[in-house]
């Protein structure tokens, strides 16, 4: 530097001047210390600041890291933020209701420095719900950011601003907690000052916001992962484990004398176990949803008409559906519930260009302080489900049962039956019997219809009607049919060797809905009747409506398959079940048997020879003969003959008869010409 | 750090008080008769013995007790503070709510300034307008604390009856400041 001042500029200063000098040199040098002082504190403050707020950020994190439970974050956020700014009460507010509903709840969760002072206003927010609107925390709903109020008492719309005067409570903040985009919760502070926005604390709000939504995401999955756990993946619905957690817990809740009580449903599909096997799984699935969705609905609008009553619906696997049932008025909801259900699945439902047709059996129990266990009650609903199921082969009842005791034993004999039936067929003691099917005109005999006995050791026979819906109810019907077949096929053989040929007859065979529905079916008919060698002709198969109406496409099919075959087709016990013409045009039936119900003690003065007469004329429209079942007198025979009812069968010509004696009739008697 | 050692802004505004009230040479003869190097920073601590020795050399240089040295310094300081703290003043609508929110506000930030700094904590009393402050720091400051009540109703234009029915100075175990507002 080339600038110099000249020596001599500072020689004639005076001491004073140099005092005067030295004391401005003082000062600058106390201001600079002062500013710099004041640099370091600002410094000091912030590092202090931004060190407590990462600290309180860390523990936050922590928590949330570790946590399942966003609640216990946002409790921890309350306490902390409120302990570390010093603002007087932190509280957290939930969201409920979806979209168009949505609202924040108040919570318990509140912290304060001072919580008796602050307890009625924590009371009221706690009970607070705030809709979206213009004040916070409503508004965070509208603008997902912190909202800062210096003073609430300025902010119209503020409704706990009396209990907030009382608590002296002035500023206040709302933050939102947020998932992706959607607003879960909010956490709020008040201090007792009214306070300028602090841009350092809004930020660390909208981070805390972060890390507990980072929770609530969490927990979202966890639940979701759950819900997997304790729903039916297909149908949506609580699955077994959801709901026998549920029950144990009402009925533990029952058992403390708590009002309500309980009943349990049972429900199980009939026929649903056929169009699984028969067109699918696919196609069964569709069916359980489309029910699944029946069943929803019905428990939906019964639960607006009890809104007291907790209903949860659950599918326990296959197609066995159950209700629980929690009510003070439980007996009339389960009852009126199974009503319900009946009706609702009774409309088709059209899977694949079929028509399905589900139908239910319902078993109900009724909680009593008899039950010690929830399996028992769940055990009985069951047992009361399988009656009515039973009471459905039998084509009584209503298709509910309510459980009582005797049903327990009754169940019990069924299992023994089924037991024992099993042993039977293991050792072929069944026999087949026949009873001739006789003209009406000449009482000429054109065939038989195969009938299935079993003998008991004491000689006596156990009646089909007992054992037969307990084989069709244990699957048992599938194996003991095919045997029916082979037999008659066997027996059909034999004649026809017997009677050299030149008498004509046929051995009609009873089969059951699950033997027809069986995939395989049509080949084993024709596996039968190339083993035994029975002509087709000589052979006759008797399907109930009530199978030919499951699946009427499939069956129109198969029906078409055996008469290829040569196998003539009668639809049987006709008048008993739909009576569908619609069904009855698209299937390619040889014969129609009018039930023997129609026929058996009717006398001159009885209407239903006006329904026979019916179903004689339509069936000859269409080209069906008529065999009339179950004909007890001369006066029945002779009406029927009138009616234009060509073949009949019943004790009036003969009844079921061991093969020798149906064969010695046979070839004893003149052969009839015309075959049904 | 801790109860032995005082924060640096104390001293700092000792200096300023002593300055305006006795002149520019008290300070400097204070620190000549004790020895003391006088070299404060309000970001140093500096120990309590040193501002027990600076208040001996006024007693001496004044005639006055130690108390009225005190409260005579936390009078004088209260303007001072204001000068360099303003944001706190303004915050409080009146002398009441200032010193309400000395626990809650005025000390945490001044914690946040100096870390560690001991400030003592009031407990408080409001009831039929008198407001009674319980003080019991080992420092034993009470004084101190009865002139920054002097000085801070001048800065709010009250006026302030303050009455110390209790001292630890006397015997008790706390000290006890009563403000009654006039």
């Amino acid at each position: 530097m080339s600038f110099q001042p000249g020596s001599d500029t500072f020689d004639v200063l005076s001491s004073d001047q140099k005092i005067a000098r030295l004391e401005r040199a003082l000062m600058r040098e106390r201001r600079a210390r002062l500013d710099a002082e004041s640099i370091a504190e600002r410094g000091l403050r912030e590092s202090y600041l931004a060190r407590s707020r990462l600290e309180l950020l860390n523990r936050i994190a922590t928590v949330a890291n570790d946590s399942n439970d966003p609640m216990a974050t946002l409790r921890l956020a309350a306490e902390e933020i409120c302990l570390v700014t010093g603002w007087a009460i932190g509280h957290v507010l939930i969201r409920a209701g979806e979209v168009g509903d949505a609202r924040l709840e108040g919570t318990d969760i509140w912290f304060a420095h001072d919580p008796d002072l602050m307890f009625p206003f924590a009371d009221a927010s706690n009970r607070l719900v705030a809709w979206p609107c213009a004040s916070p925390p409503g508004r965070l709903f509208i603008n997902p950011h912190p909202i800062w109020t210096p003073d609430i008492h300025a902010l119209p719309g503020f409704t706990r601003s009396d209990l907030a005067l009382r608590a002296q409570l002035r500023a206040g903040v709302a933050a939102p907690v947020l998932m992706g985009q959607e607003l879960v919760a909010a956490i709020e502070f008040f201090a007792t000052d009214t306070l300028a926005p602090d841009p350092e604390l809004l930020e660390l709000l909208v981070q805390v916001g972060t890390q507990a939504g980072r929770v609530f995401k969490r927990q979202h999955h966890a639940r979701r992962l759950l819900e997997s756990a304790t729903r039916d993946p297909l149908t949506g619905l609580p699955n077994r484990t959801l709901f026998e957690a549920r029950l144990a817990e009402l009925f533990e809740a029952l058992r403390n004398n708590e009002r309500t009580s309980l009943s349990l449903i049972y429900i199980d599909l009939d026929g649903f176990k056929l169009v699984n096997d028969t067109m699918g799984h696919q196609a069964g699935d569709q069916l359980l949803v489309a029910m699944a969705g029946r069943l929803r609905d019905v428990v939906k609008k019964i639960e607006g008409h009890f809104p007291e009553a907790e209903i949860m619906l659950a599918r326990m696997g296959g197609d066995e559906f159950t209700v629980l049932v929690s009510s003070a008025a439980n007996v009339v909801v389960a009852e009126l519930l199974a009503e319900k259900i009946h009706v609702r699945l009774h409309p088709v439902h059209r899977v694949n260009d079929n028509d399905l047709r589900a139908s239910a059996s319902v078993g109900i129990a009724h909680m009593d302080e008899t039950y010690t266990s929830p399996e028992a009650l769940m055990r009985d609903a069951d047992v009361a489900m399988y009656e009515a199921k039973y009471q459905g082969k039998l084509g009584i009842g209503t298709r509910t049962v309510s459980f009582d005791a005797t049903m327990r034993a009754e169940a019990l004999t069924r299992l023994e039956l089924q037991s024992a039936l099993r042993q039977a067929i293991e050792q072929r003691v069944f026999e087949l019997h026949y009873q001739p099917i006789v003209q009406l005109n000449e009482r000429n005999i054109v065939g038989f219809e195969a009938l299935l006995r079993w003998p008991q050791p004491n000689g006596d026979y156990t009646a089909p009607d007992i054992f037969i819906p307990v084989a069709e109810e244990c699957g048992l019907i599938v194996p003991l049919g095919t045997w029916v077949l082979r037999e008659a096929c066997r027996t059909a053989a034999r004649w026809s060797i017997e009677t050299g040929g030149d008498r004509t007859f046929f051995i009609s065979v009873n089969v059951a809905p699950n033997q027809f529905q069986q995939p395989n079916f049509i080949d084993l008919v024709r596996d039968i009747l190339m083993e035994t060698g029975a002509h087709p002709r000589t052979i006759a198969m008797e399907l109930t409506e009530s199978a030919a109406v499951i699946n009427p496409m499939r069956t129109a099919h198969m029906l078409e398959e055996l008469r290829t075959m040569g196998v003539r087709v009668s639809l049987d016990d006709f008048g008993t079940g739909y009576s569908s013409l619609a069904h009855l045009q698209a299937m390619p039936f040889d014969a129609l048997k009018i039930d023997g119900s129609f026929v058996m003690n009717q006398d001159e003065t009885n209407t239903n020879w006006t329904i026979v007469k019916a179903m004689t004329s339509m069936a000859e429209a269409m080209d069906l003969r008529v065999v009339a079942e179950g004909i007890e007198t001369e006066f029945q025979r002779s009406r029927l003959q009138e009616i234009g009812c060509k073949f009949g069968q019943g004790w009036l010509f003969d009844r079921a008869l061991p093969e020798a004696d149906a064969l010695a009739l046979l070839t004893s008697v003149t052969t009839g010409d015309g075959v049904p | 750090m801790g109860l032995d050692c005082m924060k640096g802004i104390i001293f700092n505004v000792v200096e300023e008080v002593v300055h305006d009230r006795y002149g520019p040479d008290a300070w400097d003869a204070m620190l000549a008769a004790t020895g003391l190097d006088g070299a404060y920073t309000s970001l140093g601590s500096y120990p309590d013995e040193e501002l027990t020795a600076l208040v001996g050399a006024a007693c001496a240089m004044t005639q006055a007790t130690a108390p009225e040295i005190l409260r005579a310094l936390g009078t004088g300081a209260m303007p001072r503070l204001h000068e360099r703290y303003p944001v706190f003043f303004e915050a409080a609508p009146d002398a009441r709510a200032f010193i309400l929110s000395l626990n809650s506000i005025i000390h945490p930030e001044v914690r946040k300034l100096y870390s560690g700094a001991g400030c003592p904590h009031f407990h408080f009393a409001d009831q039929d307008g008198v407001l009674t402050m319980g003080y019991n720091s080992p420092r034993k400051l009470c004084h101190l604390a009865h002139g920054f009540i002097d000085g801070l109703a001048t800065i709010f234009g009250e006026s302030i009856l303050v009455e110390q029915p209790r001292c630890m100075h006397d015997g008790d175990a706390s000290c006890q400041l009563r403000l009654t507002w006039q």
